[in-house]
């Protein structure tokens, strides 16, 4: 696992952890977290994606 | 990237104490055990995490290379061009691994029906991966 990979799963333990606590739910949805996580990485892509096509025209 | 490292590392510390302050409000005494251990138990999510972490890190460091191509004085059409159908690809293979995982997800065992699936799921981020690797991260 990298280091970014590692930052990546405690943001989403954290992230899963604080939304647990606040529910009072007993156990995390982490799948829940790291889904959220790569959906706004997902939507970074896609607009990086774009913004690099309009500079090539 | 440090402040990043610093703002995880705090959340991290600080978050016992804000878990004991929450159960001590909740009236357990100030201890962070709460609930049964039984449904912690939950294989599935065990083993599709790292596969879903490996999407999102995947992705997001497409997205910073493809920025700093687009925006580097050094770069040509020809290169910004490239390092965009290479994205495109990454793009499209973590969207496929997606569509897979978020299917595992709703199975409730490991099985060997499962296993087969996620290895399928694991060489199609392990392509995505490649890609960065051999025409974005080199570069």
């Amino acid at each position: 696992m990298t280091i970014d990979q590692a930052l990546q799963m405690i943001a989403a333990l954290a992230q899963a952890s604080i939304k647990a606590i606040e529910s009072g739910e007993p156990n995390i949805d982490l799948l829940s977290a790291l889904q959220y996580a790569d959906d706004a990485a997902r939507a970074d892509l896609e607009r990086a994606i774009e913004a690099a096509k309009e500079v090539v025209g | 990237m440090k402040r990043v490292i610093a703002f995880i590392l705090g959340l991290v510390i600080c978050l016992p104490t804000f878990a004991a302050n929450l159960s001590a409000n909740a009236g357990s005494g100030g201890s962070f055990v709460i609930g049964t251990l039984a449904d912690a138990n939950n294989s599935v999510e065990m083993a599709l995490a790292p596969e879903y972490t490996r999407l999102a890190v995947v992705r997001t460091r497409t997205a910073n290379r493809l920025k700093a191509i687009a925006n580097s004085k050094e770069s040509d059409a020809d290169a910004i061009k490239a390092a965009v159908y290479a994205a495109t690809q990454v793009q499209q293979l973590a969207d496929e691994a997606r569509r897979d995982l978020d299917g595992l997800a709703q199975r409730k065992t490991v099985d060997i029906g499962f296993s087969t699936s996620l290895g399928v799921v694991r060489a199609t981020i392990k392509r995505a991966e490649s890609i960065y690797d051999t025409q974005l991260g080199s570069k």
